[in-house]
């Protein structure tokens, strides 16, 4: 038994930074992102089965987690909370400002395309990783990287117009 | 060259580009600066898990626990076990009920089987008619026979 869980705990210490990021970076909030990294290990306990990929497992787990909350929470929050104060408050406020922007776009996405572009450039996930998670073939996610980024070029071409 | 296959190429150009920055056409590199655009998110902040680490651990540990504890239940050794244990518990309430003694209180509903005592009888309450039952067979006295007079005796007269 205790071995089990000296297991558990192995997989917890691995995912669950990984976990947290991907929630945090989808909703900007941190004691939600953690409250769903905890719900995420919950369901996987729940579930009571050794799942090929747990990377993957894990990870659609979250994106569930995450599709039904923007269902019941809408819109997500778009505060950044990290603050250096050691930071010059000009170039601080520039990239809240810029983070802020980001997060906007991204929320404006199709949630299949937020997945990709998160899991892609924020967790450095590979394609066949992607593929895995969301339960699509890798082509598709190569689709859906283009046309993710092709659409947050457009959105953010259109705020600089906006601000202008 | 349709519009499906041209996206297709930007799609494995891109591809291309991410694996190997270099020269990339204006297109895929525009699709390039949103991905360092991207980069302003990355830094997060640092999650506070230990706590919920222990609440997971906890909750696993007494999942385990009672899963074991529902596999021992369905080992057909514990039900045997169960069984006997039932029979002995049923056994043991049936021979405390036939000691039970009869209290204001408590009236026990079981009636036992009428049972023979060894103990002999003290008195024959009956045992004067029984007497006169056996006298059937006992010789009655025949009456006793008075003196016989003659018929036509005359009278003794005393004088």
């Amino acid at each position: 038994m205790d071995d089990a869980l000296s297991g558990l705990g192995e997989i917890y210490d691995t995912f669950a930074p990984r976990i947290f990021r991907y929630v945090y970076h989808r909703l900007g909030d941190q004691t939600l992102a953690e409250d769903l990294t905890s719900e995420v290990f919950i369901r996987f306990l729940d579930a009571r089965t050794s799942p090929e990929h747990l990377s993957g497992f894990l990870f659609r787990i979250a994106h569930n987690l995450i599709v039904d909350y923007l269902r019941r929470h809408h819109p997500v929050r778009l505060v950044n909370e990290i603050h250096d104060p050691r930071d010059d408050p000009v170039r601080h406020a520039e990239i809240e400002i810029e983070r802020a922007r980001m997060r906007r776009v991204i929320a404006r996405l199709a949630p299949d395309q937020q997945q990709v572009i998160v899991l892609k450039f924020l967790e450095g996930f590979s394609n066949e990783e992607i593929a895995r998670v969301i339960g699509k073939s890798v082509g598709a996610v190569k689709a859906l990287q283009f046309r993710g980024l092709a659409t947050l070029r457009d959105l953010l071409s259109g705020e600089v117009r906006n601000e202008r | 060259m349709s519009g499906e296959q041209n996206i297709r190429d930007l799609e494995s150009e891109l591809d291309a580009a991410l694996a190997k920055p270099g020269h990339a056409a204006p297109e895929i590199a525009d699709l390039l600066a949103v991905v360092n655009r991207l980069q302003t998110l990355t830094p997060t902040p640092a999650p506070n898990l230990a706590k919920r680490k222990r609440e997971f651990l906890n909750l696993a540990a007494r999942r385990t626990a009672s899963r074991r504890m529902s596999q021992m239940i369905w080992r057909p050794g514990f039900a045997l076990i169960v069984v006997l244990v039932v029979l002995i518990a049923v056994g043991a309430q049936i021979g405390l009920s036939n000691q039970a003694t009869l209290s204001p209180t408590t009236i026990s509903t079981f009636t036992a089987a009428p049972t023979k005592t060894a103990m002999a009888p003290t008195f024959t309450p009956m045992a004067g008619a029984l007497r006169a039952t056996e006298a059937r067979h006992v010789v009655e006295p025949k009456p006793v026979p008075t003196p016989a007079r003659p018929f036509n005796s005359t009278p003794v007269v005393f004088r």
